[in-house]
């Protein structure tokens, strides 16, 4: 049932500076009577757990093929490390499956996997740097958007 | 598509007679009604069951329909009273409406802007729930969605009356799709941009909007921090000035937010406001600021199943229930001001049936 079979790159091929790690998350359908599906899931610090009032993202599943549900999530490239004192590209993804049959709400199990984004790490000093980065780079993006046009 | 609310509760009001010989009475066509040799008394208190609770004798007037007309109704002092809280008894068996109750707002009909259901299962978000929970809180009709719209093609949502919007879905969800949903019935268009991963101004949505605009419907938006901010909802108002866009629960998040999607409706005409989880005086604030034609109530019923509008512990933001905050809010508007918040605005704004004067 709550399948997760795992398919990882760095977002690399199409934009010209990575910002996010992409990661696939697949659900197969178990029965007939399943009306949606939605995977929430959170990144921490290794070792941690989440908070899931605050750190909560949510994502529904679509339908990709009979049965079969897929989503592209976008992590980031690195996460504050408070114990570390620095921007670690190797964290915890927690995530689990909110599954929806028959007009009641069912949860899979938590699942924990480390993550490790090949990023780098960073002092956590240049988090506004990097945010900055982010910024201009997605100007340029925008700014190629309409050269083009 | 203009729609006509076509509904038969199971507790409502009903005029009875024409001209000077013109009664308005209660009617019950729920299970008990069937057996009409079984005597049937409405049990009720007024603006959530406050005291005197009375009971008076429900009269069978044809097969599995009884009607009851209350003294406290009558012509001169209906004013006086917001709301009836009732259930229904044969002396044996009690019909409370599977301990919810039932309510019906005197002198207009309630209609709530957002509400979910996923399809006929028994569960909180199957069509029972929903059906059970607006019954208990008086609500005659409501805007529908589903995160998956074939879902809602399973279920009977007219005669719950329920006006079902599409779900768009960016990338997934086609144009002719979205026609066909609306020339079938559909009243409007869905965006979640949180679960669904865009923008909420995203550029992929243009032909949605222009969808819209041409069929003169209305886009009901989940606001919220992140892709759903009232900032990026703004964007798309901007860039779609003739059609209406409603904020789905204003903000879900921190007050900050919450007066950014204020302040927005303000200066962008096509912006309204949902009320979802939002406490009354939350709402009362939003009226005042906005205006009464800019607000919708709506709740997410039933997110919390059949006691969606009651529960215990109360859902909304921690501290009151829906038909808790209601009483307080439509006492504080006056019924000119309510009718608006609880149905008018909504019905406008999705071509429905007029106006919330129920008889």
């Amino acid at each position: 049932m709550a399948a997760s079979s795992l398919s990882e790159r760095v977002a690399t091929e199409s934009a010209p500076v990575v910002r996010y790690y992409q990661i696939e998350k697949w659900y197969y359908d178990y029965a007939e009577n399943i009306e949606a599906v939605n995977i929430h899931y959170a990144c921490t610090p290794l070792g941690e757990i989440p908070d899931w009032n605050n750190q909560r993202a949510t994502r529904f599943l679509p339908l990709v093929e009979s049965h079969l549900r897929r989503k592209v999530l976008k992590l980031p490239l690195r996460i504050p490390d408070p114990n570390r004192g620095e921007l670690n590209d190797r964290y915890l993804l927690h995530h689990y499956f909110e599954i929806f049959a028959d007009g009641d709400t069912r949860y899979s199990s938590l699942y924990t996997e480390e993550i490790v984004t090949g990023a780098g790490g960073l002092p956590m000093a240049l988090q506004s740097v990097e945010s900055l980065t982010t910024e201009v780079s997605l100007l340029n993006d925008e700014r190629d958007t309409l050269d083009d046009d | 598509m203009k729609q006509r609310v076509v509904r038969r509760p199971t507790i409502g009001w009903q005029i009875l007679g024409q001209g000077t010989s013109e009664r308005r009475v209660i009617a019950y066509r729920g299970d008990l009604a069937k057996d009409s040799s079984r005597g049937l008394r409405i049990h009720y208190g007024f603006d959530g069951w406050q005291e005197p609770i009375q009971e008076v004798r429900l009269e069978s007037i044809e097969p599995g329909v009884a009607v009851a007309e209350l003294p406290e109704l009558n012509a001169t002092d209906r004013n006086r009273h917001l709301a009836l809280d009732c259930s229904v008894t044969n002396g044996d068996d009690w019909d409370n409406n599977q301990g919810n109750d039932y309510r019906l707002w005197v002198g207009f009909d309630a209609l709530d802007a957002h509400l979910h259901v996923s399809g006929n299962g028994a569960g909180a978000l199957g069509m029972n729930s929903l059906k059970t929970a607006m019954a208990s809180a008086g609500m005659v009709c409501g805007i529908s969605s589903w995160i998956d719209n074939r879902a809602l093609d399973r279920t009977h949502s007219e005669k719950a009356g329920l006006f079902p919007l599409v779900w768009i879905r960016p990338g997934e969800t086609s144009r002719s799709e979205v026609e066909e949903r609306l020339a079938a019935g559909a009243v409007g268009l869905k965006l979640h941009p949180t679960v669904d991963d865009y923008p909420a101004d995203d550029r992929e949505l243009d032909p949605f909007m222009e969808i819209a605009a041409e069929a003169g419907c209305p886009v009901a938006c989940h606001s919220a921090p992140g892709d759903a901010d009232p900032d990026h909802i703004r964007r798309l108002a901007e860039r779609f000035p003739d059609v209406p866009i409603v904020l789905y629960h204003t903000y879900l998040g921190p007050p900050e937010g919450r007066r950014r999607a204020a302040d927005h409706v303000l200066q962008q005409p096509n912006l309204y406001l949902e009320t979802s989880w939002c406490q009354w005086r939350t709402v009362l604030r939003l009226i005042e600021e906005v205006g009464e034609d800019r607000v919708l109530f709506g709740s997410d019923a039933s997110i919390d199943g059949s006691a969606h509008y009651a529960r215990n512990p109360p859902n909304v933001e921690g501290r009151e229930t829906y038909n808790d905050g209601l009483i307080h809010l439509v006492r504080r508007l006056g019924s000119d001001r309510a009718r608006k918040v609880l149905g008018d605005n909504a019905r406008r704004l999705f071509g429905l049936n007029g106006n919330s004067h129920g008889e």
